[in-house]
């Protein structure tokens, strides 16, 4: 018998086949339903948007692989997925330079200055947001009105975003029916507003075992048990609890903000932490804080604390005790 | 993994022209007790331990020992190895003992276990012999080297759940080696004086009635675990049966009172003890998942994988990987030429379609892993730091306690090879100490 040529390797010696490429496909699927809200209540713009952020994501990602000579691996979709996640969270009425700005901004320096896929502190997402609304916030205090489309009705009784009445107009918040805050029915950003979609997303994507539940639950629950606290003691001055879980980024950011590999930590105890950090702050900042929205900034908070909580581990299985 | 249908009848092959012994493996080596040019017959003991600890190897054909040289292993090395050719007549096979003069006494029943050179498909640190012994029937002089022998076994666990996807050899021998089964188990409950014996199973194995009413009236407990490997290694296997976490590194099943026996090698017991056959068969699992081949083969210990390629249809085509011992934690071949023992358990061929290649891709922190470990470890963290040389790190970040299963590997989405990362951190780590 002829010796044949034999590949020789560590174990193991099978696969699952899964890849980068193919968690990003689910995020893309998961992020379908909620651009396609987003589309529907804020019309054509709101696409152009989202587009542009993609398109300027994945050629400044190619750019920088091919000028820093890196392996090109832009492919494997993460800096799409990035570019969709930043043009979600912008308003669709924002000029087209300041959507190429966050993007370029997300991938360069959220991504690759600081270290490349899953190895950088922050959430590029964002850090792109967060770019554009210190850099132009003249321009991110745009938000559309939801466009009747297919015969809906728009949502006149809120000519504000929503967010702005916690500081401004405290009573309209219990005039919005919540139906209205969970499909979408209210000026806001394009991948916010409808929490039905963003559900659906995060379920699939929980369903896929791309994220897992420790996160969203701790964020979203704790904020809400954070500002039932406050109604329960002033119902004049603090809006529902539910309002809020309901309202701007929260939905979105508990389950692909924050959630976010790399910059997230990786361990149970942590993860609960890390959520409970993420639903405290936000309450904090958007209660007594300057900016509207406190999402984005509570994560960038509780990302730079990652590696910290990271340390906090379930003990390994067989290792002892020690007794002191 | 599909592993298509298994027929429960093995094939035997004619007995092969030479077989080839190793005499090294994971827990130590053998010495040669015969010398180049003798004869030997079939049962004969070649190779006996010196310290009396390991089982002895036993001739498995009737002929003349041609070489005492090293030769490819299916642990993936190098192996001392004694060759023997046929001188084509089979002869009467040495028996253990004279018929009729069974042992009687457990000491006895203990030595005979270890001459009879029964070996177990996975590794543990100690043979059957001795993990079986209760503290009074253990020889005094291991209790100084391995204080856990001293503790008394108060649970005995038959593992009848395949170690990993795809090895079917446990299974096998649930469903083939019954009353073999049935009637090694007194002897084992009598060597142990374990109160409690369990049969663990995977969750969907189905048994015949008569099986489990004979397990019942041994007084045996059927215990089903999860599914799902590495459910079936033994610190997971041990916590899902007793809940009792075996401490690692450095602990065994027999830390926490528990000595876990592998099934096929249960099933040898009765027929040692009560009939005096050595061991000199090996039963192994030939697959080709992509060309539809699962066969089960009775060999001779030691009969060449080239040989048996030669008299097997269909034989698998164009192999490109050729791995012994399992996908998840076995090794591949260098050489076709692997004699095919116990240890074997399972040879797998994989075509160049099926090949999965490791790459050298930095960690995406992505978490898959730590989902998947079985020990709650990190393996991402792991890794990394066995990659930049942080091995003192990774060793305070329970680096011994990975079990190797190979998990963490298969998940990761960006094919690091995790396993190959942690072996070389231990390994330096170890030779470190050494030096020291």
């Amino acid at each position: 018998m002829k010796r044949p040529d034999l590949h020789v390797s560590m174990s193991p010696f099978v696969h699952s086949g899964d890849s980068v490429r193919r968690i990003m496909l689910d995020y893309l699927l998961a992020l379908l339903p909620i651009l396609c809200a987003g589309v529907f209540y804020y019309g054509w713009p709101a696409l152009k948007i989202v587009v542009l952020c993609a398109l300027t994501a994945v050629l400044t990602e190619l750019l920088w692989q091919k000028v820093m000579g890196q392996r090109v691996r832009v492919l494997d979709g993460s800096a799409l997925v990035t570019g969709i996640l930043l043009g979600l969270v912008l308003s669709s009425l924002v000029p087209w330079w300041l959507a190429v700005a966050g993007a370029f901004t997300a991938v360069v320096v959220g991504k690759h200055l600081l270290g490349g896929l899953g190895n950088h502190p922050f959430n590029p997402v964002v850090v792109g947001w967060t770019f554009v609304q210190v850099s132009y916030s003249a321009y991110m205090s745009d938000y559309p009105i939801p466009h009747p489309l297919f015969g809906m009705k728009t949502g006149a009784y809120l000519a504000d975003p929503y967010l702005v009445s916690l500081s401004e107009d405290m009573e309209m918040t219990s005039w919005v029916p919540w139906t209205d805050l969970f499909i979408g029915n209210v000026p806001g950003e394009i991948g916010t507003g409808c929490v039905l979609a963003v559900l659906l997303g995060g379920i699939y994507l929980l369903a896929r075992g791309r994220i897992t539940w420790h996160i969203p639950v701790a964020f979203v629950a704790s904020a809400w048990l954070f500002a039932m606290i406050f109604y329960q003691v002033d119902p004049e001055s603090y809006a529902h609890p539910t309002y809020h879980v309901l309202s701007g980024w929260m939905m979105l950011a508990a389950l692909f903000l924050a959630t976010e590999k790399g910059t997230s930590p990786l361990g149970v105890p942590g993860m609960v932490m890390y959520g409970v950090g993420c639903g405290l702050l936000t309450m904090i900042i958007r209660t007594w804080g300057v900016y509207m929205e406190g999402v984005p900034f509570a994560i960038l908070l509780m990302n730079a604390l990652t590696p910290l909580l990271d340390r906090v581990r379930p003990r390994a299985v067989g290792r002892r005790v020690e007794i002191a | 993994m599909d592993t298509g249908e298994l027929s429960l009848e093995p094939k035997r092959l004619p007995p092969p022209a030479r077989v080839v012994i190793p005499l090294e493996y994971p827990q130590g080596s053998v010495e040669a007790v015969v010398e180049v040019g003798d004869p030997v017959r079939e049962g004969q003991c070649i190779a006996r331990d010196s310290n009396g600890i390991l089982p002895d190897v036993r001739a498995s054909i009737a002929g003349r020992v041609t070489a005492v040289q090293p030769w490819p292993s299916p642990f993936g090395k190098e192996s001392r190895s004694v060759r023997i050719e046929s001188n084509g007549a089979g002869g009467e096979p040495e028996r253990l003992f004279d018929e009729g003069h069974a042992p009687q006494s457990t000491q006895e029943q203990l030595r005979l276990l270890s001459e009879s050179g029964i070996r177990e498909t996975d590794v543990y640190p100690w043979p059957l012999s001795v993990r079986i012994a209760q503290p009074a029937l253990t020889p005094p002089v291991l209790f100084p080297f391995v204080p856990d022998l001293r503790r008394p076994i108060d649970c005995l666990i038959l593992n009848g759940a395949d170690r990993q996807p795809g090895v079917l050899s446990r299974s096998f021998a649930l469903h083939s080696m019954e009353d073999d089964i049935l009637a090694g188990i007194p002897f084992l409950k009598a060597l142990s004086g374990a109160s409690r014996t369990v049969l663990a199973v995977s969750s969907g194995e189905t048994l015949g009635d008569s099986f489990e009413r004979g397990l019942r009236m041994a007084g045996v407990e059927l215990v089903r675990l999860p599914d799902r490997y590495p459910a079936s290694l033994e610190p997971l296997l041990v916590q899902h049966v007793t809940g009792r976490e075996i401490p690692q590194p450095g602990g065994d099943a027999r830390t926490v009172g528990v000595t876990v026996v592998d099934l096929p090698a249960a099933a040898q017991v009765a027929g040692v003890l009560l009939n005096g056959r050595p061991h000199t068969e090996a039963l192994v699992q030939i697959s080709a998942p992509s060309q539809w081949i699962h066969t089960f083969l009775r060999v001779r210990e030691g009969t060449l994988l080239e040989d048996v390629l030669e008299h097997l249809s269909p034989a698998p085509r164009d192999p490109a990987r050729v791995i012994c011992r399992g996908p998840f934690l076995g090794h591949a071949m260098y050489d076709l030429r692997v004699p095919l023992i116990q240890q074997t358990e399972a040879v797998f061929f994989q075509e160049e379609a099926d090949l999965t290649l490791f790459e050298d891709e930095p960690c995406i922190n992505c978490g898959r892993c730590v989902q998947a470990c079985p020990m709650r470890l990190f393996p991402n963290e792991l890794s990394r730091q066995c990659e930049y040389g942080r091995f003192e790190e990774a060793e305070g970040n329970d680096l011994f306690r990975c079990i190797e299963c190979g998990i963490c590997s298969y998940v990761c989405p960006v094919r690091r090879p995790m396993v190959h990362l942690m072996r070389f951190g231990k390994s330096e780590l170890s030779a470190s100490r050494e030096e020291r």
